[in-house]
């Protein structure tokens, strides 16, 4: 089983790596973990310090190069730090999402019975309110802010991949390699985490990919509507304040976010999909 | 399979129709006003007056609401026994269900209040046949026992507390009784029907505040059938004699007034020295409301408001702070809107009688027990440049808790001491509180009653200003109702609050750090100062004069100097009215709707 887990992995490496436009999406997406790993490390510069006047337009330097904000503040420095929290709540919630989906999808795939229809009634309950409902209705009990958002989506945001697994577990439960481990004596969480679970693992892989682009989106969506980050350090603050601002004539703090936010998510949906047409088995030749 | 295609070409013609009826629907109403009236307007004259409300109302039980959307369609739709002066300044009590002024005795304690005899309930089923009929003086002391009912009022007793007699010893019965309160049994000695139109008001003490409740809106006449009728429900029927009844309520949707045309009040024929000139007396003598309906859609957020005052369908409307900047300036004269606006719109500017302040919580063990740290805030916040920058120069920093409008305000006082931007005292205060440089002092959090933009970049503004000296803000966005919820439970370490008066006079905003008054009333700090209690009872029922104003500079050094608030600014407000609105002048104590006309030739032409 090894080694053809080894070789879909190597031929899924050599298949993305030989897409110029995948490649060219992961650099962007390293290019973002960098700027984040940077604001983790207290070294990007503080948006909250004054360097013009309020609402100056663009101009040569870096940090006007997209202008001021009503404070005065560098539109550029607040990108900055919105990309880092952006980074970081997408990072944050596919691993509290994924490893609660995987465990969950992969106990009720393989035992099946009163298990899997608790597991199938708990994900039912959860999947009938509207997500962003109960991120919000969450994030009133916890509070606001970066931990009350991530725990908010990490767990609800498992659903979609628990489902996921669980129907590839239903799979793989009964195929020779399971009932042969079964029969020289393995345990089922053996039989689950040693043998199944790296048979499906790129179902979570991909799923991860995906929930990461959702997590940044649906941080924005929550600080726009006021329940996110409180502390003006996100991409949906500044996206609320430019509603006034284009009234104004001032478009370019939203310019600047707009393209932040494009480039990113784009580079995130273009290796989603490259990895999930690299490693699902199923698209292959 | 086979009949597909007919199924296809029907769906395509129903969708063509449906957008090409949906496109002239939309043309209809847009020329018509947006809500749809005033072709009608322009067919049978009917005058409509439409506003916005920027947030839903709450309650419309006179002696529930405490909010200001509520506030306002109560005291259209409700009267009070007096009420205020639509033109002059100062603020002036009127008659308004009274027939004259009450008469005083001669030893100031008794007041007689004689009511009009021609006014009546509005039709409703809850009266006999489902005519309205004529209020007397039982409806204004059941009003009064409501509002004086513990079990009712938990928000605004104090507007009347501790001054008619038997009033405070009927309130504390009512606890007792529960919801069980029985006011045929219950009575406040100092209220005396003496016949159908008239009833006494017996002071414990001379008072020349004692009128100014009974033009509260709280203080609303409301007729015991209804209430009897509607129970619960009776925040959502309301049943008064007020210049307009209710069309149709919707909390989130239109509320639509309409003119009741019982109502007995009639434009006033002074005013003001320039009201004449200015066109305000236009109107003098003519029956009241001068509009046959008022429309009320909700429309929470500023620019749709602002693009339908633009199209004419709003006939009057506040800046926000983006529009201001786009359409208005302010210049050493005041306010006035660019040169591409000015010939459609006309800019009203006034005086408000409100009070923006930072609320300590004196019990909490950090910024409550630290009078030098509350000291540095106040030294290190910038007002004037928050004024300036945030609110497009629409306020005044004041620097005691009265609106400088209302007698014995800051405009009186003289050698106020004052908290001006200083970052040096600011540094020296910290030292002082025990953080220099802000070292070791932990971020200070402050509630706010709302996560809008304009709140964030609130916070956000005086953070950096704190920031400047070592202190560190951080913000509690939070719904109205939890925010209420902390403050009143004490839970909060600073907070943002406002005061508009209930009645012009420098004690109802003294009455805010009033020791008695402690959260979950009004004095929302829970500040404790048995000196500064005491020279507020004693100023509390004199009448203004040098006398009065000298204890009110006492009471504004002691808060000066404790800063259980920190005294911030005063709003002006500035709103734009379309040309064919007229008699339209700025009062803060009542709701103009009445007064108000529309020159209806005009709107409907200018109407997109």
């Amino acid at each position: 089983m090894a080694e053809r887990r080894d070789s879909l992995w190597r031929r899924a490496g050599r298949q993305l790596m030989k897409r110029r436009g995948v490649v060219i999406c992961f650099v962007i997406i390293a290019c973002y973990l960098l700027v984040a790993l940077l604001g983790i490390l207290g070294l990007l510069p503080d948006y909250q310090e004054r360097v013009g006047d309020s609402y100056d337009p663009p101009s040569a330097s870096f940090a006007l190069m997209l202008g001021t904000d009503i404070f005065g503040r560098s539109v550029v420095y607040k990108i900055l730090a919105g990309t880092k929290t952006a980074m970081l709540i997408g990072l944050v919630v596919p691993a509290i999402a994924v490893p609660i989906g995987v465990t969950l999808g992969a106990l009720g795939g393989y035992f099946g019975g009163r298990v899997d229809a608790f597991i199938v009634w708990f994900f039912s309950v959860i999947s009938s309110v509207p997500y962003i409902l109960i991120v919000i209705a969450i994030s009133f009990v916890l509070g606001k802010g970066m931990l009350a958002i991530c725990v908010a989506m990490g767990t609800v945001g498992w659903v979609g991949l628990c489902r996921l697994v669980r129907g590839e577990f239903i799979k793989h439960r009964h195929r020779e390699y399971a009932l042969a481990s079964r029969l020289l004596g393995a345990g089922d969480l053996t039989i689950i985490f040693r043998h199944i679970l790296p048979n499906v693992i790129h179902v979570a892989i991909i799923t991860a990919s995906l929930q990461v682009l959702g997590a940044i989106k649906s941080e924005v969506i929550l600080t726009y509507l006021g329940v996110g980050i409180q502390d003006g350090s996100s991409w949906g603050t500044m996206i609320s304040d430019a509603a006034g601002e284009l009234v104004q004539g001032i478009f370019w703090p939203l310019i600047g976010v707009v393209f932040s936010m494009f480039f990113v998510i784009y580079a995130l949906n273009v290796v989603g999909d490259a990895l999930r047409d690299a490693l699902d088995p199923k698209l292959l030749d | 399979m086979t009949h597909a295609p007919l199924p296809r070409a029907l769906l395509a013609l129903t969708v063509i129709l449906t957008l090409a009826l949906g496109a002239c629907g939309g043309s209809k109403s847009s020329s018509g006003g947006g809500e749809g009236d005033t072709p009608a307007a322009a067919g049978n004259q009917k005058k409509v007056l439409n506003l916005v409300r920027g947030s839903a109302h709450k309650n419309l039980d006179p002696v529930k609401q405490f909010d200001q959307a509520s506030a306002d369609i109560v005291s259209n739709l409700y009267d009070t026994v007096l009420s205020y002066h639509y033109l002059k300044r100062p603020y002036q009590l009127v008659p308004s269900l009274a027939e004259n002024m009450p008469t005083a005795s001669e030893d100031g304690l008794t007041y007689t209040f004689r009511l009009r005899k021609d006014v009546k309930f509005v039709d409703d089923e809850c009266f006999p046949g489902g005519k309205g009929r004529t209020l007397n003086a039982d409806d204004v002391i059941y009003s009064i026992k409501r509002f004086a009912d513990a079990n009712l009022n938990a928000q605004s007793y104090m507007l009347m507390a501790g001054f008619v007699e038997g009033m405070d010893a009927f309130r504390e019965e009512t606890k007792k009784a529960g919801k069980d309160a029985d006011y045929g049994t219950l009575e406040i000695s100092g209220l005396q029907k003496v016949d159908d139109f008239t009833f006494t008001m017996k002071l414990t003490q001379p008072n020349p505040l004692a009128l100014l409740p009974l033009a509260a809106s709280q203080l609303s006449i409301v007729p015991r059938e209804a209430v009897e009728h509607y129970k619960a429900d009776f925040e959502r029927k309301p049943v008064g004699s007020g210049p307009f009844k209710v069309q149709k309520l919707s909390r989130r949707g239109v509320i639509i007034l309409e003119r009741n045309p019982g109502y007995h009040g009639v434009y006033p024929s002074e005013g003001d020295p320039g009201d004449k000139e200015a066109g305000l007396l236009a109107s003098a003598g003519q029956k009241l409301p001068l509009v046959d309906e008022v429309h009320l859609p909700l429309i929470e957020e500023a620019q749709p408001r602002m693009l339908k005052f633009k199209r004419g369908q709003i006939d009057l409307l506040g800046f926000d702070k983006n529009n201001f900047r786009q359409m208005a300036f302010k210049d050493d004269k005041g306010f006035h809107l660019k040169p591409e606006w000015a010939d459609k719109f006309e800019i009203l500017s006034g005086e408000s009688l409100s009070t923006e302040y930072f609320v300590y919580n004196m019990d909490d063990p950090l910024v409550g027990k630290n009078k030098a740290l509350r000291q540095a805030i106040a030294y290190a916040l910038d007002i004037p440049g928050f004024i300036k920058d945030m609110r497009n120069g629409r306020g005044v920093k004041m620097h005691t808790l009265v609106p400088l409008p209302i007698a014995g305000s800051e405009r009186e006082l003289k050698d106020l001491q004052r908290y001006d931007r200083d970052l040096a005292k600011a540094k020296e205060k910290l030292v002082e509180a025990g953080f220099p440089g802000g070292k070791g002092l932990p971020p200070l959090t402050v509630e706010y009653r709302n996560s809008s933009t304009d709140t964030r970049q609130e916070f956000e503004y005086h953070r950096a200003k704190l920031a400047e000296v070592g202190i560190t803000l951080k913000a509690n966005f939070q719904t109205f109702s939890a925010f209420l919820q902390r403050v009143d439970s004490g839970n909060f370490q600073m907070t943002i609050s406002g005061w508009a008066a209930d009645y012009p006079d420098a004690e109802n905003f003294y009455q805010l750090t009033y020791g008695p008054n402690k959260r979950p009333g009004p004095n929302a700090s829970g500040y404790q100062n048995p000196e500064y209690d005491k020279l507020y009872e004693r100023s509390r029922f004199m009448p203004n004069g040098p006398e009065r104003y000298a204890i009110f500079k006492q009471m504004a050094d002691i808060l000066y100097e404790d800063v259980p608030v920190f005294v911030t600014w005063t709003y002006i407000p500035v709103s734009m009215r379309q040309k064919w609105v007229k008699n339209r002048k700025l009062n803060s104590m009542i709701t103009g709707h009445r007064f108000i006309d529309i020159d209806v030739a005009a709107k409907t032409k200018g109407v997109q």
